[in-house]
């Protein structure tokens, strides 16, 4: 009975079974229910234990990153029309503040919305991200990105993270 | 309304048209396939346009499935470029 | 009437920032720095259209975009960073458009620090 443990997935399948249909009947509630149920059984993730959830700071995680995705856009268009082919870059390490492989992954993704960056590669034992800017001209500049990395993580460990 | 729809869809053709030279030029596989999963983005853009002119849902799921099937294409051939170089 | 301005809006800006987007993806120098222009105001640029649309259609079609709008802002982001991997991997990231690179700076020494220890080895 290790579908009913997998709860969470089938209530997210069902969601999105909803939103594909766009409206409620108690048909088409029975008939997400049974394929996410098929699913989660023919395709079953592995059952880690779960992250915690908490509403609130992931709701300020969620609007902080859509904030974060149009400073993006501008940031990345500037760059573009301002400097075009002449536009530099850099990779600067920040420091991680979590241990959880999830909670990285999460971070990583989220990084990938924030201006001009996006996560190259993560040294876990060194507990280093190496993140590569759009517009960076000199050490400020990369100074600036780790602030930016790190209020990020403060929002996601904030969000879901464990106490490591 | 007429005037908004004939720039938006104007503005996307010309973003159609610059992604494609990027696809041409390369120089790389990569740049080729960030250029065509660009070029997806551009067509299901297009088509939210034309649902939004003639306000006809039924291309909804199309959009959908377009949205779904680019992102397995893209994250596939990107895998499947790194296997070959680490092979030379 | 309302609703119509609401959707221009969104649809000129949407494609104001897919156009920004893929003049990026042609001017700028290498291809990291494209896919940031290929995910950020591409993404942005369909979120915006699809919110423009969606204001135009009944309830049952717009939820369906809203999942659509949710799956692209989950899938860029990935994309990207799969693409980037692989450029970072295959080598085909351009170190002479680096302002600051604390990762090769990085490799660079600890291979400088194994080949002293080689050399004292013998």
């Amino acid at each position: 009975m290790t579908v009913v443990r997998r709860w969470p997935q089938i209530l997210w399948l069902t969601v999105v079974w909803l939103l594909l249909w766009g409206r409620v009947s108690p048909t088409i509630v029975v008939g997400g229910v049974v394929v996410a149920i098929v699913v989660t059984a023919l395709f079953p993730l592995p059952l880690v234990p779960r992250l915690p959830f908490r509403p609130w700071p992931l709701l300020m995680l969620a609007g902080f990153l859509v904030g974060d995705l149009f400073r993006s856009g501008l940031v990345v268009s500037v760059e573009t029309l301002r400097y075009g082919s002449r536009s530099r870059a850099g990779i600067v390490a920040v420091p991680l503040l979590t241990r959880s492989e999830r909670v990285v992954t999460v971070i990583a993704a989220a990084a990938a919305l924030t201006p001009g960056s996006f996560v190259l590669q993560i040294d876990r034992q060194g507990g280093l991200l190496y993140v590569y800017a759009l517009g960076l001209r000199g050490a400020a500049d990369a100074e600036q990105v780790r602030v930016q990395m790190r209020r990020l993580q403060e929002r996601v460990v904030a969000a879901m993270g464990v106490p490591a | 309304m007429t005037i908004v729809f004939a720039l938006v869809l104007g503005m996307l053709s010309a973003a159609a048209l610059l992604t494609v030279t990027r696809l041409l030029k390369g120089p790389g596989t990569l740049d080729r396939i960030a250029a065509l999963d660009v070029f997806v983005v551009l067509i299901v853009a297009a088509a939210a346009v034309y649902i939004a002119i003639y306000r006809d849902g039924s291309t909804v799921p199309l959009i959908a499935a377009v949205a779904l099937v680019g992102f397995v294409g893209s994250a596939t051939a990107a895998r499947l470029v790194e296997r070959w170089e680490r092979h030379r | 009437m309302i609703r119509d301005v609401v959707s221009s809006v969104f649809l000129l800006l949407g494609a104001l920032s897919c156009l920004l987007g893929a003049l990026g993806l042609l001017r700028l120098p290498d291809l990291p720095a494209r896919l940031q222009a290929a995910t950020k105001p591409q993404t942005l640029g369909l979120l915006l259209i699809l919110i423009g649309t969606a204001v135009r259609l009944e309830f049952e079609n717009a939820a369906t975009l809203v999942l659509v709008i949710l799956f692209q802002a989950v899938t860029a982001p990935v994309i990207s960073q799969i693409v980037a991997r692989s450029a970072y991997r295959t080598g085909t990231l351009d170190r002479d458009l680096l302002v600051i690179d604390e990762l090769t700076a990085r490799v660079e020494r600890e291979d400088g620090a194994r080949d002293a220890g080689d050399d004292r080895g013998k």
